[in-house]
């Protein structure tokens, strides 16, 4: 008997560190139904909002592309533009959330940019249109992109309840969304299925 | 009309003709086949301008595209279209369509939604076409549209920030210069045509607008699918139609077309070549077809040439074997070269057998004529005469008799050859016939020693079967000029003189023109004859015979003379002989018949009993029926046989004594009494005579001639009176001229005398009356001057 007991126990010790909170899983899927990496996955609510200046982003720009090309941060994150190629690059944005320009330039830009606003920010480069990198700026602390298997962990999410959002390139009217509750004692597990095609295959 | 076409013609247009429809199957075959490949061409150049054209507007696209990418490109429009403010958007719309050069332009959001614009009024279907154009992410055509009237490429450009935000759509208009572009690239006309409601309108073409082609495009003329040939106002064109928007087919369609005379150009250039050939070819084949033709018929020609002379006679001339010509033609020629040469031989022997006596070998008398005649023409260039001899043995005729004809013959070729040897300037030696010959000389000719050459040659007697014969000859001679005119004539004067000559028994006589006026062209002398019947002409003379031993005249012979009209009294040695050749004899013979007979009517009528002796000659003798004719002609007249003699010469009963014993036997029968007449020159034999019904026998004046002064006449005449005598036959002798012949006529036995001592030949009437007188008289021997001497036999 006392053999059965030890696991439960243990399970009980566990369940009680991380009291009222659950892990929500999401898998996202393309237009075909395949399993969709890198796309834009985040949780909205009644008082859950960003908070704090989280650790600095970086979007580099190797072999004429932006890397990561697909990035997700909350509202005040400052994003650095690093050039890791020989040429130089100009990166601008005309998106409302957050327009700008960095001039040609080599190596380390003057000044990260901060994403102030939400919304989704298309950069471009001036001079290699095939350069394209999005960045959704969300107002939430719950976010992040699936792996390569298409599918994200959300640790943690206390009880309540929320908005799923995901997102991803080509959806130009914005993310696609669902309620979502969560009670903090059952792990929540959402599959998504967005109407994109994944952006290696695109190439727009 | 076939026959009206020689064989050159026939050949040289079945040449002509056949090659004629050679060459026109090849100007139709390779007209007709390069008029399809000339169509063909074109329909090609047709199809090649088609996709040069598609190929064109892609292009326009592609450049024009890149183009615009760049200008679109540009930050600062990027910028513009990213501030969303429409004035600054269209503004820099137009700023690029006027770099580009396009018409117009316009942007539209990533939904196709026109957001701005520098074209206005782009109505329904141009929104529809773009939205449907970049809702389908810029992967589907864009095809050319209409707007306001104003054809359109459109030239789509996306513009990204990057990511695609919205496409700027540039307008190029399809006008004149884009047709003209194509026209220079295709050589084609070019045309696009809208089809709205309102029908179809010509929105650009390379036509101007005042053009008759340009009218019937936009007409909707010559607007159909594809490729097509169709009448246009200068002629037929070929074209296609280039369906531009294949959204709304028909809608906007371009039109290349050319006029299909200059693209068949290069097909009439073949054409009126191959016709010139033709036409020099068939010039050349005529001539060549002619020239063969010739060359075949030409060879034919020639031998029908020489056939014709050969049918006109002439067969010296050999054919000349064509030398272009071997093989059928020469061996017709040689065939034709034989014939004639045959034909040229036999007519050679033919022509000597006409020409030559067989007897002698002398030429005849058709030859002497040709001789004189050649003679005489050569005569008339110059002062040449011609002398013509003719030579008639005497009393040939009693050789002929006596020896047998063949000795006969023998003579006369010796008289021919001798003649021939003495007479060595004659120009001819012929023999005209019987016993008479004639010799010509032409130019000079001494008369004298041709006489005497003539003599000599009968001075020595003839050898035939060992007997010696002795010939005379008399010679009469006919000279032109003056005689003539023509040899027929003359040859016929010089006879007349050669019987003048023996008549007179002068031995030679030169023709004299005016003892002869009677003998004229014998041709007219049948007609003439036949005309003296008719006419009553004729009449019957009477020649008394005595009766030496009483003295008395109880009979004579009846003799016929013409009173020819014009000429007077005709000679019966004229007609008689021609009569009996001609056998008009018979019809004299009748007519004499009844004459006597009706005469002797009148005589017996008027107490006048003489029996009238008529001659027979020996073709009516042979006549079958005579017998019956003269025993009519006396019962016609109503006058008893006995009182009708006839007299038939003894060579004519000898030509056929088994029928002449018929003949004479039915008229004995009847009654008639019979004489053998010229008794002594048909070598008949008494012991035949006696056979014969015949009671009286006449003999020939050849041997009362001069009897009285040659014994050996004498001899012959006595001891033929004395074997007649004893075959009861009574005896007369012919042609007693002398008194000295008449007196010894009855010593000799002889029971009758007829001649010219006792009366010429005279008219019944004058015969009547010498008659009565005589009767009245006593016995004497008149001489009847005056009277025209009898050149011919009497009795
Ligand atoms: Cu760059």
């Amino acid at each position: 008997m006392a053999s059965r007991i030890l696991p439960l126990v243990v399970l009980a010790a566990a369940f009680i560190s991380r009291a009222l909170a659950a892990d929500i899983t999401v898998k996202v899927s393309d237009a075909a139904g395949h399993p969709l990496p890198e796309a834009v996955v985040y949780l909205r609510g009644a008082g859950v909002a960003a908070v704090g200046a989280p650790a600095q982003v970086t979007i580099d720009q190797k072999n004429k592309q932006f890397a990561p090309q697909i990035s997700v941060v909350s509202v005040g994150t400052a994003v650095a533009f690093p050039n890791s190629d020989q040429i130089r690059h100009s990166v601008y944005s005309f998106s409302p959330a957050k327009p700008f320009t960095i001039k040609l330039y080599a190596g380390k830009p003057p000044a990260p940019v901060v994403f102030d606003h939400e919304g989704i920010v298309v950069l471009g480069c001036n001079i290699h249109d095939a350069m394209a990198a999005w960045v959704a700026v969300v107002d939430t602390p719950i976010f992040g992109k699936t792996d390569s298997g298409g599918v994200l962990v959300l640790h943690g999410v206390r009880p309540a309840s929320y908005e799923l959002a995901a997102w991803y390139p080509g959806m130009e009217s914005g993310p696609q969304t669902q309620t979502m509750a969560v009670t903090g004692v059952d792990a929540v597990s959402r599959e998504v299925r967005l109407p994109v095609s994944p952006l290696g295959n695109a190439g727009q | 009309m076939k026959s009206a076409w020689t064989l050159r013609t026939r050949i040289a247009a079945s040449f002509i003709a056949l090659f004629f429809v050679v060459q026109v199957a090849t100007v139709l075959v390779v007209s007709l086949a390069s008029y399809d490949s000339a169509k063909l061409k074109v329909a090609d150049e047709l199809t090649v301008a088609r996709r040069v054209f598609l190929r064109l507007l892609e292009q326009n696209a592609e450049q024009r595209g890149q183009a615009a990418k760049g200008l679109v490109a540009d930050f600062a429009f990027r910028e513009a279209v990213a501030s969303g403010d429409t004035s600054t958007l269209e503004s820099a719309l137009e700023n690029i369509s006027v770099r580009i050069g396009a018409k117009g332009a316009v942007f539209l959001d990533t939904r196709g939604d026109s957001v701005a614009g520098t074209l206005g009024g782009l109505g329904h279907d141009v929104p529809t076409t773009l939205a449907d154009f970049i809702q389908g992410n810029g992967k589907r055509p864009l095809q050319p549209v209409v707007v306001g009237g104003q054809a359109y490429q459109m030239v789509p450009a996306p513009v990204r920030s990057p990511v695609i935000v919205g496409w700027v759509v540039l307008f190029f208009p399809l006008d004149e210069a884009m047709a003209k572009e194509l026209q220079h690239l295709t050589n084609l006309n070019v045309t696009f045509i809208s089809n709205g409601e309102a029908g179809p309108r010509v929105i650009a073409s390379t036509y101007r607008a005042r053009d008759g082609n340009f009218s019937i495009l936009s007409h909707g003329g010559a607007r159909r699918q594809g490729t097509w040939t169709a009448e246009m106002d200068d002629g037929p064109h070929q074209g296609a139609v280039i369906d531009l928007n294949q959204q709304r087919p028909g809608s906007l369609i371009c039109v290349i077309e050319r006029p299909l005379v200059p693209a068949l150009k290069y097909f009439f250039d073949v054409r009126n070549l191959l016709l010139m050939l033709g036409l020099v070819a068939l010039a050349v084949l005529a001539l060549i077809s002619v020239l063969l033709a010739r060359g075949i018929t030409r060879p034919l020609e020639e031998l029908l040439v020489a056939m014709r002379g050969i049918t006109r006679g002439d067969y010296d001339t050999p054919l000349v074997t064509p030398k272009a010509v071997g093989g059928e033609l020469g061996a017709v020629a040689d065939g034709l070269n034989h014939l004639r040469e045959g034909i040229r031989d036999r007519e050679h022997r033919i022509l000597s057998l006409a020409y030559e006596d067989a007897l002698t070998g002398l030429p005849n008398r058709v030859r002497l004529i040709q001789s004189l005649q050649s003679a005489m023409v050569d005569g008339t260039g110059g002062p040449t005469t011609v002398f013509v001899f003719v030579v008639g043995l005497d009393r040939f005729r009693s050789v002929n008799d006596v020896l047998g004809y063949a000795a006969g013959d023998e003579i006369l070729v010796q008289v021919g050859s001798r003649l021939l040897g003495a007479l060595d300037g004659a120009s001819c030696v012929a023999r005209l016939g019987g016993d008479e010959f004639a010799a010509l000389f032409a130019g000079d000719c001494d008369v004298g020693a041709v006489t005497s050459g003539i003599a000599g040659v009968f001075e020595e007697s003839y050898q035939t079967r060992g007997q010696a014969v002795d010939v005379r000859a008399s010679v009469g001679l006919a000279q032109f000029p003056p005689h003539g005119p023509t040899s027929e004539q003359l040859l016929r004067q010089a006879d007349v003189a050669m019987h003048t000559a023996k008549t007179t028994r002068t031995g030679f006589a030169i023709f004299d023109a005016t003892t002869d006026e009677v003998r004229d062209d014998q041709l007219t002398l049948l007609s003439e004859l036949q005309r003296a019947v008719d006419r009553d002409e004729l009449e019957m003379f009477y020649q008394p015979k005595l009766n030496l031993a009483t003295g008395e005249v109880t009979g004579a012979e009846a003799l016929l003379r013409w009173r020819h009209p014009v000429r007077g009294r005709v000679p019966p040695g004229l007609f008689i002989p021609f009569a009996e050749r001609t056998g008009y004899i018979r019809v004299l013979t009748r007519w004499v018949l009844r004459d006597v007979a009706r005469q002797q009517a009148l005589w017996r009528a008027s107490g006048l009993s003489i029996q009238v002796a008529i001659n027979l000659s020996t073709r009516d003798f042979m006549s079958d029926g005579i017998a019956d004719f003269v025993s009519e002609a006396c019962s016609t007249a109503g006058i008893p046989a006995e009182c009708l003699r006839i007299e038939v010469t003894e060579s004519g009963v000898m030509d056929d004594p088994r029928r002449a014993r018929e003949t004479l036997a039915m008229l004995a029968e009847r009654g008639h009494p019979l004489s053998i007449d010229d008794y002594g020159t048909g070598y008949s034999s008494l012991a035949y005579l006696r056979d014969l019904p015949v009671d009286e026998l006449k003999i020939d004046r050849a041997f009362i001639s001069r009897v009285d002064a040659d014994r050996q006449l004498q001899t012959i005449v006595r001891s033929t009176a004395e074997l007649a005598h004893g075959l009861g036959l009574t005896v007369v002798a012919e042609g007693v001229e002398e008194l000295g012949e008449l007196a010894i006529l009855g010593e000799l036995g002889c029971d009758y005398a007829q001649g010219y001592l006792v009366s010429a030949p005279v008219a019944a009437a004058e015969f009547e009356a010498w008659v009565r007188r005589r009767a009245e008289t006593t016995p004497r021997v008149p001489r009847q001057d005056g009277d025209v001497p009898d050149l011919a036999r009497v009795g």
